[in-house]
């Protein structure tokens, strides 16, 4: 029963994810294709680059703790570039973890967080097919655990956090508006489990007294970025 | 919900002022204002009148009264004038925000930084509250927080009022989304009143040692410098390539300052309620910036044109205590201007911060004063302050308060000062001072506070600007609890010193 029902979840997710692509791959190639997917040199010679950009990524989430498996990792950002150097990013993603038995005392399962973030990017060039950049920024996460052998009303829940992340990637520029992307995130968050249902306002707890797990995972991900 | 917005409406505006009050311009900082019209090159201090002359600043002429006379510019050696970068200033001081709760979060781990969605919810939905975090957490690191802010301001071009308001968006971001806790309105009103004062003391400071048309070894050391002053000058100067532009004629700033350097070992003596007796060793750091009385110069006066700031360490077995005052003068008028004397009223704002045996107290406040200088004789001047006014805010260590990290009364209440300041030249310098704050509990043990510091000081000067000193400073306290036993009690310290002023 127990395998059955993580293995719903998986599936689930997956069902998630590739129906995220096929609409983000439409929204994004259309556009792409009519301005010029495949028929633009200029990007090996420094032209100007846009401004805006939107981004789908799909990829593996690594966790880096005990008793944590990897998962699938996805998700949606837009980009604004203020400078060749200096740009921002509001990312909105979805991990989805496995969890063994034992780690924060939670029952195995899955451990799946949404992820809205703002990060500051870092270009290192301004030129040329391959942009390598680094980011770093702050965000919400919120999490979702659910045990494998699921009670109709969870007495568990992780406590969502707002919390660091950081990477490096690189954009492969495959014309003036579309670029194929790689990218390593590293998720910081630190949190805690907590029983449910909550007996005391969430400001009232006081983290020193909770038994802090740290989710900390690397989202290896690949991605498609097109430009406006 | 009404407060929920009422606080977004506020923040939003914050920013929308300051948005509104961009665009081409210059700020107010001497440093960078391209009309400064004249240039004065003297020092204050009468044992070192040209310690600072160097290529680009000419020897003062020192009339027999003593008066100044200040050497014109050439208004069209001007420097190229900075842009004002609202957006950076608002997005630095975000980051600001940012570093500090990450530090807290990963380095500290500390208690307040595990924020959430619902922590921040949780704060927009309270009405703002006195917090119990620790004395130097409130108190001290706060305004250096909030100093980070508005020199994010004055480093892209803003001006004092601006910068001043950045300070407080940047606050009440802190307040509503940094912390787990409730907002409090203690954390808001120090870190901007605070983050104002040191701000722009460390931004006019830093002014006086950058110059753009310097270039090479000379320029590399202004810029360390500056950066050390003024850290987020430093930082933005060397992300705007501020750090490496030159311009053709000098552009540093040339108020006049006055600075003095004082190593010495107070000898503490015991009093009432205080039963330890011992010496430690002291660092004190006075410094003058401006002259009060220049309307002369047909210069328009700004916030921070004249302040004083005044600072020590004192280091002991347990515990390094803090000193740190200071006032400036926000807008004046000279009511008197002649050769043989100055009378000046103004808005001062007054910062003390003392932590010492006997007294720990922080007062943010806003006084009416005057100023006036005497020429008594050629080489005989007397400067005297006085001022009265507000505390806004004040944190006065209490035994009786235990709330959470809280051993504090939190008050309001009135200042009263008085400085005396006879400079002899050759024959010396004698100072006096004395303040007063009287204290009514806002929260905490409910009763009255008073505070009284009287110093005495006399300098001699022994060889270019190094002097030897004597002074003798008091501490008194004498508190009156509703509910609690009343504390009496003094601290006197006297200190040999040695000192070297610039």
């Amino acid at each position: 029963m127990a395998e059955k029902c993580g293995s719903e979840g998986v599936k689930k997710t997956a069902r998630m994810a590739v129906a995220l692509i096929i609409v983000t791959g439409v929204c994004l190639l259309f556009p792409a294709l009519n301005f010029g997917l495949g028929r633009d040199n200029r990007v090996e010679e420094g032209m100007n680059l846009r401004r805006f950009a939107a981004e789908f990524s799909l990829g593996a989430a690594v966790p880096t703790e005990k008793n944590l498996g990897s998962g699938f990792s996805y998700g949606l950002s837009v980009h604004k570039r203020f400078t060749n150097k200096l740009g921002l990013e509001v990312f909105l993603g979805r991990d989805s973890l496995s969890l063994g038995e034992g780690f924060a005392g939670l029952e195995a399962g899955r451990l799946d967080y949404t992820s809205l973030l703002f990060n500051g990017y870092l270009f290192f060039r301004a030129k040329g097919r391959l942009l390598p950049w680094a980011f770093i920024g702050v965000g919400f996460y919120f999490y979702d655990y659910k045990p494998n052998n699921e009670p109709a009303i969870p007495d568990k829940g992780v406590v969502d956090r707002f919390a660091l992340n950081f990477g490096l990637g690189m954009d492969y520029r495959i014309s003036d508006r579309v670029s194929l992307t790689a990218r390593i995130r590293y998720n910081l968050p630190k949190t805690w489990v907590e029983d449910l249902p909550r007996q005391v306002p969430i400001g009232s707890v006081d983290p020193r007294e909770q038994d802090i797990v740290l989710i900390y995972t690397l989202a290896l991900t690949i991605g498609l970025k097109c430009y406006f | 919900m009404k407060r929920t917005l009422s606080f977004a409406l506020s923040f939003l505006l914050s920013a929308a002022l300051v948005r509104a009050q961009a665009g081409p311009g210059t700020s107010d900082g001497n440093a960078e204002r391209p009309g400064k019209k004249y240039a004065a090159a003297f020092s204050l201090s009468p044992d070192n009148p040209t310690s600072r002359v160097n290529g680009t600043i000419k020897i003062p002429n020192v009339n027999l009264t003593g008066s100044l006379v200040y050497e014109r510019a050439d208004s069209s050696k001007t420097p190229e004038s900075p842009r004002k970068r609202t957006s950076a200033a608002i997005a630095e001081t975000i980051a600001i925000n940012l570093l500090v709760w990450a530090f807290d979060q990963y380095v500290t781990t500390a208690e307040y930084s595990y924020v959430s969605l619902e922590t921040m919810e949780e704060g927009l939905a309270h009405w703002f509250e006195w917090d119990p975090d620790a004395f130097n957490t409130n108190f001290f690191t706060h305004p250096l927080q909030g100093c980070f802010y508005f020199n994010a301001g004055r480093a892209n071009g803003l001006n004092f009022w601006e910068s001043a308001l950045l300070t407080f968006g940047g606050g009440l971001m802190w307040e509503l989304g940094g912390e787990r806790q409730h907002p409090a309105q203690n954390d808001l009103i120090i870190t901007v009143t605070g983050g104002v004062f040191i701000g722009e003391a460390m931004y006019r400071a830093s002014s006086l040692v950058l110059n753009d048309s310097v270039s090479g070894g000379k320029r590399i050391w202004r810029e360390i410098v500056g950066g050390i002053i003024d850290p987020m000058r430093g930082i933005n100067r060397l992300i705007f390539g501020e750090e490496s532009r030159t311009v053709p004629f000098s552009d540093r700033d040339r108020t006049p300052y006055h600075g003095e350097l004082l190593l010495g070992g107070p000898a503490i003596n015991e009093s009432a309620g205080l039963t330890r007796n011992k010496t430690s060793a002291l660092l004190d750091f006075d410094f003058i910036y401006g002259e009060p009385f220049k309307e002369n110069e047909g210069e328009p006066r700004k916030p921070y044109d004249y302040f004083t700031l005044e600072s020590n360490l004192r280091f002991t077995r347990s515990w390094t205590y803090i000193a740190l005052e200071g006032y400036g003068l926000i807008t004046g008028k000279e009511l008197v201007s002649q050769p043989s004397q100055n009378h000046l009223i103004g808005i001062f704002q007054d910062h003390n911060f003392m932590h010492n045996e006997a007294i720990e107290f922080c007062g943010t406040s806003v006084c009416g004063g005057a100023i006036s200088r005497f020429q008594l004789a050629p080489a005989a001047r007397l400067t005297t302050t006085l001022q009265l006014g507000w505390i806004m805010l004040s944190a006065t260590g209490n035994p009786y308060v235990d709330i959470v990290d809280r051993h504090y009364n939190i008050g309001t209440g009135i200042i009263a000062r008085a400085d005396a300041a006879l400079d002899l030249h050759k024959l010396g310098f004698f100072f006096f001072r004395w303040e007063h704050f009287g204290l009514t509990t806002l929260e905490g043990a409910a009763g009255k506070d008073r505070l009284d510091v009287f110093q005495g000081q006399y300098t001699f000067s022994i060889w270019r600007g190094m002097g030897l000193g004597i002074q003798y400073t008091q501490y008194r306290r004498n508190s009156d609890f509703d509910n609690f036993p009343d504390i009496k009690q003094d601290l006197h310290e006297l200190r040999v010193s040695f000192s070297y002023r610039f």
